[in-house]
């Protein structure tokens, strides 16, 4: 089922001003580093798990990405699940701690190390568990060797009872579900940061959950991407009606900032392609090829050059 | 080259069929959690240590090499299945001091030794481009020979952390059938006399016969490039002979000193016995000089 959003932005000041102060309270709640993240209420029944946005490592125990839940009248949706088995157990006990309502749906919104290991501990209680259909796929294919790279991180009592867990429940394309009592629109773009990207939004408060198209404060790092498709995306986010933005990594934002994504993406392929034609070598242009405005970005060290190197192939290849 | 338990086992298996070694059955059933870290002492690898006595028997390897060759690889490698590595070569080839041979030493791989690259002083300069393979967390050296006989080695260590990025696996049968064709461009304007860069890329699958096709869940046979010659004027300026450790799509940037205006050669020989080859002439008159790829 196709759905069709409405281009024109909510009006009303009040309720603006009343959501921009909810995106600046709600900072995460941090006890130390490495220790479960609180839920935080960012919304009317949304609860928001901030990770640290680092890269993975044993002092953050691999909690760097967000994730989050939905409480409805009847039930919880949980969006996104971590690293880790562990994890994914601690945040249904955070679950049980705000609500008894039964956990009834998990989605999962890309193919990511840091989105989706925590599954197996949902599907060690039936909790069904959806995506769309091409990551349930490179779920199956990719996520072993994944997992066998977070061992090596993490180590093994960390990554302990983790397993791959493939979804039971996909959808080919954008379409809006019920769950728990709360109406939410599953938003697929086509290819994007990965080839099956989805983005969640809670229709009735307009928290936005971004998954993989969008990461604040941190340099995206470019696994199976398309970038062309990744910039419309970031594009069709801007109509939709949502009010705070959930990144994949990074605090929240408000839907304008979705933009700096896109910008990094537009100049990482600006100077690769220079670098390129211009006859650089692929050594050299992992050093030379810089985005100055991002620099100060987490992960940037590491990954602008790997994001370098991916681009620069793909050019080789055509 | 990225093995779970359960592919490490088909490794072996794969080994066996092609005459592996027992001695890397052994080191093979390490777990990962024993594998090289990068405060370990480079020279104390006993794969190295077994390399160095049976490649070089006694001779000394200087370890401070850096104004003979310096090596950069990334520090951090987001696919391990290609990870860029540039040797820079800190001196001119000339006919009384130029480097004769690179050696490529990847400790942790399953075959640990990549393969040698071979230069005269019609080289120009022995520096080379290339992108390798590497198994997990390993330490990567570059031996380099001089024509004296001394060895100076560099030395990095690589994590190569990613994995969730390589390719769902492609049909075997098409990477086959592409394979073959051959670039090889000159960069740059030709000055006689002066080094000039060469790159030469190879289109083949370069297959190790130890990952499993995701799609298919299969083992594919190895079958890669063995051999590379590059001749300018009929005189060898680079001679590579190497083995899956070199990744997909083979890419090697190197120099060579044209004198007069002259062909620049590329021959190329697979395990298949398929050969390949690529020619471009040479001369100071500025244009661009396309070159042609033939498969006989």
């Amino acid at each position: 089922m196709r759905i069709r959003w409405k281009a024109a932005a909510r009006s009303g000041a009040p309720a603006v001003i009343a959501m921009l102060m909810l995106v600046t309270s709600a900072r995460p709640v941090w006890a130390g580093p490495g220790d479960m993240p609180v839920p935080v209420a960012v919304a009317q029944g949304v609860y928001v798990m901030q990770g640290s946005g680092d890269a993975v490592a044993p002092a953050n125990r691999g909690i760097v990405a967000n994730n989050g839940f939905i409480v409805g009248a009847s039930g919880v949706t949980v969006i996104d699940t971590g690293s880790s088995y562990r994890y994914g157990r601690a945040l249904i006990e955070a679950i049980h701690k705000v609500t008894p309502l039964p956990i009834e749906l998990v989605i999962i919104t890309h193919q990511a190390a840091e989105f989706v290991f925590g599954a197996s501990a949902f599907r060690d209680q039936d909790v069904p568990i959806l995506a769309h259909r091409r990551t349930a796929e490179l779920i199956r294919e990719r996520c072993a060797i994944c997992l066998t790279k977070l061992r090596r991180t993490l180590g093994e009592e960390e990554m302990a009872g983790s397993r791959v867990t493939v979804p039971d429940r996909t959808v080919d394309g954008s379409t809006q579900i019920e769950s728990g009592g709360r109406q939410l629109a599953l938003l697929h773009f086509g290819p994007a940061s990965t080839p099956g990207d989805l983005a969640v939004l809670d229709t009735s408060t307009g928290v936005l959950f971004a998954g993989g198209l969008v990461s604040v404060g941190r340099i995206p790092e470019l696994r199976n991407e398309n970038i062309p498709g990744w910039l419309d995306a970031l594009q069709r986010l801007q109509v939709t009606d949502a009010r705070i933005v959930v990144p994949g990594f990074g605090p929240l934002a408000e839907k304008q900032d979705v933009a700096q994504t896109g910008v990094y993406l537009r100049q990482l392929d600006a100077g690769v392609r220079r670098a390129y034609e211009a006859g650089v070598g692929l050594t050299e242009a992992m050093h030379s090829v810089q985005v100055p405005d991002f620099s100060r970005y987490k992960l940037y060290a590491v990954a602008q050059p790997q994001n370098v190197q991916r681009l620069y192939l793909q050019l080789e290849n055509q | 080259m990225i093995t779970t338990g359960a592919t490490r086992r088909a490794v072996l298996r794969g080994l066996l069929a092609a005459g592996g070694t027992l001695a890397l059955l052994a080191t093979f059933a390490i777990h990962p959690a024993h594998a090289a870290q990068p405060g370990d002492d480079p020279d104390k690898n006993a794969r190295w240590q077994d390399f160095r006595e049976g490649m070089f028997k006694g001779r000394p390897v200087d370890t401070h090499g850096d104004a003979v060759i310096k090596l950069d690889a990334p520090a951090r490698a987001a696919d391990a299945a290609v990870v860029p590595i540039a040797i820079a070569a800190q001196f001119p080839q000339t006919p009384s001091r130029y480097i004769r041979k690179l050696y490529l030493f990847i400790d942790e791989n399953p075959e640990p030794y990549g393969g040698s690259f071979e230069f005269t002083p019609d080289s120009g300069l022995a520096s080379l481009e290339t992108r390798v393979r590497v198994e997990d967390y390993t330490f990567l050296r570059v031996i380099a020979e001089t024509n004296d006989g001394h060895l100076y080695s560099a030395v990095r260590f690589v994590k190569a952390s990613g994995g969730c990025s390589a390719p769902a696996g492609k049909d075997d049968a098409a990477a086959e059938a592409d394979a073959g064709l051959v670039r090889l461009q000159p960069q740059g304007r030709t000055v006689f006399g002066k080094p000039q860069l060469v790159q030469l890329m190879v289109r083949h699958p370069n297959r190790t016969g130890m990952a499993m096709n995701q799609v298919t869940r299969l083992y594919s046979s190895a079958y890669f490039i063995r051999k590379v010659q590059v001749t300018y004027a009929d005189k060898p300026v680079m001679t590579a002979n190497v083995n899956f450790s070199i990744s997909e799509n083979p890419n090697f940037r190197f120099y060579f000193t044209p004198r007069a205006n002259g062909e620049l050669k590329a021959h190329i020989e697979d395990t298949k016995n398929r050969q390949f080859e690529a020619q471009v002439a040479i001369s100071s008159q500025p244009g661009a000089q396309q070159s042609t790829s033939t498969t006989p």
